[in-house]
């Protein structure tokens, strides 16, 4: 069975670029994406949780935060795990990413360090 | 058998009597006059007493030799003191002592007269008669002056005397007691009126006594006065004979005052003491003026008088006193020298009150210098007030000022924080589909031509996804804003970390890894900055080392840091390199090819040891053979979190 991911991303081209990578890695994971928080939370509401997000935080409307929040708050999204993606640099992306999130990956990336991290917080689940 | 007449020994006993009474009377008074009288009388009693028994009679071929001289001579001395008596108020005879000797004398002569071996009776006689005479004269002439009667029984006495020796040669004895008696009677009343009526008296004896004594009066008188003044006095004539001296000069000569009246000064004195004196009394006696002069001897000094006198009779005498002015000498050398003490205090005295009057004028002045100084400084004060609040004033400016310029400056900061942080992201975002999808389409292109292209592409996009990077790091680095969390960390672990990473690349560049750093190692760093820091080093360290090559990291302690050493056995780096290597941008190979360097490894590691408070350079033997880089960051003592 393979496991969902799901890249929450305003950039259709980084949207891109995760499904691609991944799929080309063959490692048995599905992307699926959504191009705003807006739309991240209604696919939840509505369809099957995905087994990890990726979740951009510079995103216009809905910010990767407040994104995050929403999903935490709900009794049913709450144990999705998360991981940030972001270009943002700074300790505060960091530290959001390493302390409230699984983890979390700076823009550009490594598809193999990509795979390795989505392995990594799969497996502990 | 001695037939006594006695007529003659009513005489003899009224003689005896009266010279005893004078003898009293001299016990009184010591006058010697009186005892002149008595003499007279007690030998002129002898006379009587020879009448009185018989050796002496009228007829004088019967009377022995011995006898008839007594007779003739007994009456002589009391001639004498009768003749003394009256001349003596004439000639006014002072010195009585003298005239008492020459009644001595003649009574002496007198009587020794009487051992002669025959009758002397005319040369007695003529004697007698002179004395008589002359006696007369003198004291009718006296009266006849004085226009006194008292003198008459002196007078009287004499005519019966006269008469009874006259009578008594022509055998008639009652006669003569007569006469006799009568003239001692005249006698006694002198004594008698002498004796009641002394001041009035104007008889020759009388006024002889009575100025006897008042003389002996003002005498006792003066001399107790004369006696009793400590002053030494002397009287002197006019070649130095020594009339009078008080009792105190006659002390200093060591003697008695009767030892030396009458001698002479010239005799007593020491040579060149009475040479000095003379001279004075010479000078005295010349000028008529009172000299005076000093003596000093024997520790004594001694204030002489000399005083000349010139007497009624015009006679020249000295009166010279001499003070004992030792004492008073001494006094005023005393109080010469209490007077120089004095007058040195009181100079003493002066000179410091001169000093203290120029120390207040001094004080005076300096106090109105204080005074001036004040008021300039109050002045100054003021100014210094006023340009406090200027300053003041001027400070909450410039505070306002830093304030604003720091608000400023801190905006623009964060507005460059921001910027980056934008631009940061603005560029990643793009970067991230060329990243991801270039390789996969290489992957699938199997002309070589479209692959060689692809990989220009993907060098490019590696390029600038480093740079992008790097830059970053860097950014970061230097933000203010940015923090840095110092943990103890254990070395060894990072740095095998950071060759994990690497380990394909090592393996691809054939490069061997020489791992020396021991576990025990911690350091005080920011974890994530320290493993940039080896990540940098690491990868140039691989980027210019050629294959087969080695790379070798090693950490030291040195006192509190931490030396670490990453050495490789590259290209090496040139004295010109070696200026600019940890420039920003800077790259040692212009023409390399995988596009990995940015220029900015060593600057990022640079900052991140800056950061660390530590130091980090390079060195390298030169070209082509190998460079090491060190590092220095602080030790911990901790364990690892």
């Amino acid at each position: 069975m393979k496991k969902t991911i799901m890249i929450v991303d305003d950039n259709a081209d980084v949207i891109m670029s995760v499904k691609h990578g991944i799929e080309d890695l063959d490692a048995g994971y599905e992307v699926i994406s959504v191009e705003s928080g807006q739309q991240c939370l209604d696919f939840l509401k509505d369809n099957k949780h995905p087994d990890l997000i990726l979740l951009d935080i510079m995103m216009p409307e809905m910010t990767g935060w407040e994104t995050f929040d929403r999903i935490k708050e709900s009794n049913s999204w709450e144990n999705i795990p998360i991981v940030f993606l972001t270009a943002r640099t700074d300790r505060i992306a960091e530290n959001a990413g390493r302390f409230l999130g699984e983890d979390y990956i700076e823009k550009p990336f490594e598809v193999a360090d990509l795979k390795k991290r989505i392995d990594k917080v799969l497996l502990n689940k | 058998m001695i037939e006594i007449h006695l007529h003659w020994l009513f005489l003899t006993l009224f003689v005896l009597f009266l010279a005893t009474y004078l003898i009293l009377l001299y016990r009184k008074d010591h006058n010697k006059r009186k005892l002149i009288f008595s003499i007279g009388l007690y030998i002129a009693s002898i006379a009587y007493i020879g009448l009185c028994f018989g050796f002496i009679t009228s007829k004088t071929e019967n009377t022995s030799v011995f006898w008839h001289n007594i007779y003739i001579f007994s009456t002589m001395p009391l001639l004498y003191s009768i003749f003394i008596a009256t001349n003596e108020t004439f000639l006014k005879i002072k010195n009585i002592n003298k005239t008492f000797n020459i009644f001595l004398l003649l009574t002496i002569v007198t009587l020794i007269l009487i051992f002669l071996p025959f009758k002397i009776t005319v040369i007695n006689s003529i004697i007698m008669q002179i004395l008589s005479i002359e006696i007369i004269v003198a004291v009718l002439y006296y009266t006849y002056k004085t226009k006194a009667i008292d003198n008459i029984p002196f007078f009287l006495y004499i005519i019966c005397g006269m008469i009874g020796g006259l009578s008594l040669s022509y055998g008639n004895d009652s006669i003569a007691v007569f006469a006799f008696v009568f003239s001692f009677v005249f006698l006694t009343l002198l004594f008698i009126k002498e004796r009641f009526d002394s001041q009035k008296t104007s008889s020759v004896v009388g006024t002889y006594f009575s100025i006897e004594q008042k003389l002996k009066t003002s005498e006792d008188k003066f001399k107790q006065l004369f006696n009793n003044i400590p002053d030494a006095i002397c009287l002197l004539s006019e070649d130095g004979e020594i009339l009078e001296v008080n009792k105190q000069m006659a002390n200093n000569f060591n003697t008695s005052a009767e030892e030396i009246i009458g001698k002479n000064m010239h005799e007593i004195l020491p040579k060149d003491i009475d040479n000095e004196r003379t001279d004075f009394a010479l000078k005295a006696f010349k000028t008529g003026k009172i000299q005076e002069n000093e003596d000093k001897r024997n520790n004594m000094c001694f204030h002489n008088i000399f005083i000349p006198i010139e007497t009624e009779s015009k006679q020249k005498n000295l009166m010279v006193i001499a003070r004992d002015v030792t004492l008073e000498k001494q006094m005023t050398i005393e109080k010469e020298e209490k007077l120089h003490d004095l007058r040195n205090t009181e100079i003493a005295t002066l000179n410091i009150m001169e000093d203290m009057q120029e120390t207040m004028q001094n004080l005076n002045e300096a106090r109105g210098e204080i005074s001036d100084k004040n008021e300039e400084l109050k002045m100054s004060n003021q100014e210094l007030l006023i340009i406090r609040e200027q300053i003041s004033d001027l400070n909450k400016d410039l505070e306002a000022k830093v304030q604003q310029r720091t608000a400023e400056i801190e905006q623009l900061l964060k507005q460059k924080d921001d910027f980056i942080n934008q631009l940061g992201h603005d560029l990643k975002t793009p970067i991230t589909p060329l990243n991801t999808l270039l390789p996969i389409v290489r992957k699938r292109v199997k002309d070589p031509n479209v692959s060689e292209l692809l990989d220009v592409s993907i060098q490019n996009v590696n390029y600038m996804k480093n740079l992008i990077a790097k830059t970053m790091t860097l950014a970061r680095l230097n933000a203010p804003s940015t923090t840095f969390k110092f943990e103890d960390t254990n070395l060894l672990e990072e740095l095998n970390k950071i060759l994990s990473n690497n380990q394909f690349t090592f393996k691809e560049n054939d490069i061997q890894i020489e791992n020396m750093v021991d576990e025990k190692i911690n350091v005080k760093a920011d974890k994530l900055r320290l493993d940039e820091l080896f990540d940098n080093l690491i990868s140039n360290a691989i980027k210019y080392t050629k294959g087969g090559g080695k790379i070798i990291i090693d950490a030291k302690k040195d006192k509190e840091n931490i030396k670490v050493t990453i050495k490789d056995t590259g290209v090496g780096i040139t004295e010109k390199q070696m200026q600019n290597i940890f420039k920003e941008f800077y790259k040692a190979d212009e023409s390399r090819h995988d596009f990995h360097s940015s220029g900015l490894g060593l600057s990022i590691c640079k900052r991140i040891v800056e950061k660390h408070g530590g130091k980090i350079w390079a060195e390298s033997p030169g070209k082509e053979k190998g460079s090491t880089f060190y590092f220095i960051i602080k030790s911990s003592d901790g364990k690892n979190n």
